[in-house]
């Protein structure tokens, strides 16, 4: 156990590393300055480009940025508001989205193991197929999709919902961004419950513990969704992936201000730092959201430490 | 292929693709207008179909008041409406399917061509070299699709070229896996054992013996990718790196759409609801597609 948890962090360890010097070497193919625009001299914008530290051999400036990156410091953003900390940015915007994410997720993962229970309890039936064609379109359709009925709808034509994020009523506008992101969570969650739940009905260790006697309540509850639900944490980390690239449409089309929202302003406005600095706060959120699922995973089914984290 | 007709979702899907793709090839024939014509006259018209109109839906008006009598342009007939330059809604959305198609049909060669290979070497050769290339794709892994193609496409300035550069670059991941472990499996077996013995060369064995016996897999990986580069093409659209105008991509139409989604709905509903149907329908011949072909591959 003990190895396989070392080896799963050094890969996650050299993968931040190296995001980080991709990210690097990626930003200065970029075209263009953050100074181009104005309307400068060639010198004052020598002079900038040295305050910044943009005029060094590009070697140098790439093992600057790592040791700044791995002590948090993200630099200042070039466009969005002039000499701002990122990290500040990070500061305001971050808990945000991280709050409307979890919410999304957590909802989405409830509903859908329950829709997922409901299916297969009773499979084949009328309840399964609507369960089934549910998950199905909210699988298959983008949720920003979703966001932009549920505002036109729910927000515009109806008005139950402010339009846009407002600050004054954090759960209020987050009730629609909330909903939208849940369903991809929640259509993944549920597909998985109802096949593997399936599957652990017909097992024989099911058929024993109803033979028994045990209330058909826990049979379900303790016996089966417990273990149907071991193989969902596998899913958790492409259904955090989705949420993750939603979250940034959603929050932009909600006006909501999380990083998100950041990303795209920063990409616009050719704000490198901004720009760098998120792409390794998402990098770095996902490969930790995958270590933990891989050793959650590892902790619950020993067949894969033996493995040594091979899993198809 | 009877159990894939046997499939009712699957064949619906099928259906609405296959009536999806005909109105992106023969659309803008009959509409009788272009999809970059810009008419300042006709500005935000909404949507009229002749037929349709005498039922009292998708008539051109806007609160009982006659948009096209209004701008004097009653004897035209805007399917969808036109959007903010006048712009005929729906030829641009022809236009915007063929674009998405385009992508999602390069990616999916692309994802093809690379994976494939990549999968094929790594999983045969084994050893160090599968131990490296498994290496590489970790990483790649590791970083979300979206930082990368978002990234990338910044980088080498939008365009339909970089969108599809960038989905190649990290679109075959998937696709290098599958391949990889089924090689795994079937380099192995007693045929493939047989032609090495036999003096067959690698590469033979490897597109000869192994390739074919993972053609199913292979296939419905395929289409499981090409919804998947759709919608990474619409998210290029709203973060505003998607194709430029006055070319248009089902993502871009959306996102243009949105942008006057209060005042003309209409721009931002249409594209979107044949957004959804065509993703849907992908879907549901993807799933067809692997309970009729490959059973075995569960899907995440």
């Amino acid at each position: 156990m003990f190895r396989y948890v070392l080896k799963r962090i050094e890969l996650a360890v050299v993968t931040v590393l190296l995001v980080i010097v991709i990210l690097f070497f990626l930003m200065h193919l970029m075209p263009g300055s953050p100074f181009n625009g104005d309307r400068l001299t060639a010198e004052q914008q020598a002079l900038l480009e040295e305050s910044y530290g943009l005029d060094k051999p590009i070697l140098v400036q790439a093992g600057i940025y790592v040791k700044n990156m791995l002590t948090g410091d993200f630099g200042v953003s070039y466009a969005i508001q002039q000499n701002y900390p990122v990290a500040k940015f990070l500061e305001v915007r971050f808990p945000v989205t991280i709050r409307i994410s979890l919410q999304a997720f957590v909802l989405g993962l409830v509903l859908g193991i329950l829709l997922g229970i409901a299916a297969a309890l009773k499979h084949n039936s009328a309840v399964d197929t609507g369960a089934s064609l549910l998950s199905m379109i909210g699988s298959a359709i983008p949720s920003y999709v979703f966001a932009l009925g549920l505002v036109y709808f729910l927000a515009y034509k109806a008005g139950w919902f402010p339009l846009t994020y407002d600050a004054k009523a954090p759960f209020l506008s987050s009730v629609l961004p909330t909903v939208a992101l849940s369903i991809m969570p929640m259509s993944m969650a549920a597909r998985h419950t109802r096949n593997e739940m399936i599957e652990v009905m017909n097992s024989e260790y099911m058929a024993l513990a109803e033979l028994k006697g045990i209330s058909r309540f826990r049979v379900i509850v303790v016996h089966g969704l417990k273990n149907a639900l071991i193989p969902l944490i596998t899913a958790m980390g492409p259904m955090i992936l989705t949420l993750i690239t939603g979250s940034t449409v959603v929050e932009q089309i909600f006006s909501i201000p999380g990083i998100g929202s950041l990303f795209i302003n920063a990409i616009n406005a050719k704000d490198f730092n901004v720009v760098i600095s998120l792409a390794f706060i998402f990098s770095v959120l996902y490969i930790g959201i995958m270590l933990v699922i891989d050793l959650l995973y590892g902790v619950i089914d020993p067949r894969i430490r033996v493995a040594g984290g091979e899993k198809r | 292929m009877t159990q894939f007709r046997r499939n009712k979702g699957a064949v619906t899907g099928a259906i609405a693709f296959l009536l999806i793709i005909l109105l992106a090839l023969f659309g803008p024939i009959v509409s009788g207008h272009s999809y970059d014509e810009v008419a300042l006259t006709v500005q935000n018209l909404p949507p009229r179909i002749p037929g349709l109109e005498k039922l009292g839906i998708f008539d051109g008006t806007v609160q009982g008041i006659d948009m096209y009598e209004l701008k004097g342009v009653s004897d035209k007939y805007f399917w969808f409406g036109t959007d903010t330059l006048g712009r005929d809604l729906f030829t641009r959305l022809c236009y915007g399917i063929r674009i998405s198609l385009l992508i999602a049909a390069i990616s999916a060669f692309l994802d093809l061509v690379i994976g494939t290979t990549y999968g094929l070497i790594s999983g045969y050769y084994g050893g160090k070299t599968d131990l490296i290339m498994q290496r590489i794709v970790e990483i790649i892994n590791g970083i979300p699709m979206m930082v990368i193609v978002s990234l990338l496409v910044v980088a080498m300035s939008p365009g339909l070229l970089s969108i599809i550069v960038a989905m190649s670059i990290s679109g075959w991941l998937g696709m290098s896996r599958l391949v990889r472990a089924n090689t795994l499996r079937l380099k192995e077996s007693e045929h493939v054992q047989a032609s090495r013995v036999l003096g067959t060369g690698t590469l033979t064995i490897l597109f000869r013996e192994i390739f074919p016996n993972l053609l199913s897999s292979v296939i419905v990986m395929t289409m499981m990718t090409m919804p998947s580069a759709i919608f990474m093409e619409s998210f290029l659209s709203f973060v505003g790196l998607g194709i430029p105008a006055p070319q248009a991509s089902l993502g871009s139409l959306i996102s243009d759409g949105y942008a006057h989604m209060l005042t003309y709905p209409y721009q931002m509903i249409v594209p979107s609801v044949f957004f959804a149907v065509l993703m849907l329908s992908m879907n549901l011949i993807g799933d067809g597609l692997r309970d009729a072909l490959d059973p075995r591959q569960k899907q995440l």
